[in-house]
């Protein structure tokens, strides 16, 4: 049928459809008072600061520069998941390495996982490593590639420097 | 019942959902809750005993057909879904125990599940089973390379064009680089192009990696190993695809990154370049200044996806590739 149709030529209109708005924010869409959520004994404003203070340690000790994406998927991932119950606070510590660990995967080469280990002051195991990084991309559904404002400011500093070439070599 | 005393079967459960069926030969039958993926031979020899066994063949979600490809990755599958009689392509890649999943496989499905668009390949599911991932996609099976083969009518042929780019402005319009762009990446159905493999593609970054791109479709100032580029080695690759389309052979075919990129310098030299070429005579003049801001070697200059399907080759409805006379 498909066939008879071309034998006709229907006048075909070039127009443009697509919307500027991303479908990012459906899936990407963090609660703000996801905290609330939990037991303040178990998980709390304080317990989120010392959290993403070694994330942004054990990043600056590898040189990774994805830090704010993995504290993005850090707070997507406690957002998403269903029991609102943590036992252990080494489990968090677990769930920051991990982080990293799928951050720097989709933005960088894989990064080596006994470097990564040896580096932060944790028992874990590959097998966990690898353990916990099922069990994120799990709960978040593989939607492991959030647009950070980080993004849009490094797009901008590009074109920036794009324009004014001289800048650049002033800054370096 | 009779075969399962004449295969003599025990059947075993292991703790990641294997069920290995075994006589003198071994079968491994991969599932997860209701999905198994089997060969079809094994399929047909122990059927009954699936039947058996599992009570029901819906069980059985996808049967391997043929291998279809293979990469550095994994292997590309032909199969067919149970369910819905559809033929899907089944990608599958090892899981391995030191890297977990592999990069290119988290990159894909991360971001085809943020792409939905007509010409963009659409994910169906993603399958962790024994120690392997399997992407469920939809099956074309032609690409831009055999479809150029045949002839077609013009329209077509800009239709595809249009399409290519709005899918490209698409992407570009979430951030995201594709970083393979070649015929072999772009599959034809109906006279739709859809573009596939997203195992390269990622967020822009100040600090990306050159050796990307198959070497003919390569950016210029990836050739030079630049290390922060952005989404114009994309637009490089597409003026390089529409030539190809228009001039039915690839334009560019380097041997060494060296020799393309000498290649891409006599070609392209000075303004005027497409005039001083013969094979670039038939072409009407709004096709070429199309080609010609998308092949400009200083990225900056080059048209960005959303300029380019603003083109007034695609507003004059009766501007087709070739001049008419």
């Amino acid at each position: 049928e498909t066939i008879k149709n071309n034998e006709e030529p229907t006048p075909i209109t070039f127009q443009t459809k697509s919307s500027p708005i991303p479908i990012q924010k459906e899936f990407y869409n963090i609660n703000p008072l996801y905290l609330q959520e939990y037991h303040e004994k178990e998980y709390n404003f304080k317990t989120r600061a010392i959290i993403l203070n070694r994330i942004q340690d054990n990043c600056l000790n590898l040189n990774n520069h994805y830090s704010h994406k993995a504290i993005y998927l850090y707070d997507l991932f406690l957002s998403r998941l269903s029991t609102k119950t943590i036992n252990n606070q080494t489990q968090l510590r677990f769930l920051s390495l991990a982080m990293i660990f799928v951050a720097t995967k989709m933005n960088a080469e894989t990064p080596n996982i006994t470097s990564l280990l040896s580096q932060s002051s944790l028992n874990m195991t590959k097998q966990q490593l690898i353990q916990y990084e099922r069990f994120i991309l799990k709960v978040l559904d593989w939607h492991t590639n959030p647009l950070t404002l980080q993004d849009i400011i490094f797009e901008v500093i590009y074109s920036f420097y794009n324009v004014f070439p001289n800048q650049k070599t002033q800054s370096d | 019942m009779n075969s399962i005393i004449q295969y003599q079967l025990y059947l075993r459960i292991e703790n990641d959902g294997v069920f290995i069926l075994s006589n003198k030969q071994i079968y491994d039958y991969q599932f997860e809750y209701n999905r198994i993926i089997c060969d079809s031979q094994i399929l047909y020899q122990i059927k009954d005993i699936i039947y058996y066994y599992m009570s029901v063949l819906e069980n059985v979600r996808y049967i391997k057909i043929q291998k279809i490809g293979e990469g550095a990755y994994g292997i590309i599958y032909k199969a067919q879904d149970v369910q819905t009689q559809e033929i899907v392509a089944l990608k599958k890649f090892k899981l391995s125990d030191y890297e977990g999943v592999p990069s290119c496989a988290l990159r894909e499905i991360s971001i085809l599940k943020q792409l939905n668009h007509p010409n963009i390949i659409k994910l169906i599911s993603q399958i962790i089973i024994n120690k392997k991932l399997h992407l469920v996609m939809n099956y074309y099976d032609k690409d831009l390379t055999e479809y150029l083969k045949f002839y077609h009518e013009e329209f077509h042929l800009k239709n595809i064009i249009y399409k290519i780019l709005l899918a490209v402005e698409f992407i570009h319009s979430r951030k995201i680089i594709h970083r393979d762009l070649q015929p072999n990446n772009i599959l034809v159905k109906n006279n739709e192009p859809v573009i596939i493999d997203f195992g390269l593609s990622r967020v822009f970054s100040p600090n990306l990696t050159p050796g990307v791109t198959q070497l003919w479709y390569r950016a210029p100032e990836l050739l030079q190993n630049c290390h922060s580029y952005d989404y114009a080695i994309d637009m490089w690759s597409l003026g390089c695809i529409i030539l190809e389309i228009a001039l039915n052979k690839p334009l560019f075919m380097g041997q060494s990154e060296i020799h393309q990129l000498l290649l891409i310098k006599n070609l392209i030299d000075g303004d005027e370049w497409f005039k001083q070429n013969s094979q670039f005579a038939k072409f009407n003049n709004l096709f070429i200044d199309l080609i010609n801001k998308l092949l400009q070697i200083d990225p900056t200059k080059r048209i960005t996806s959303k300029q380019a399907i603003q083109h007034p080759f695609f507003q004059d409805q009766f501007a087709f590739i070739y001049n008419n006379e």
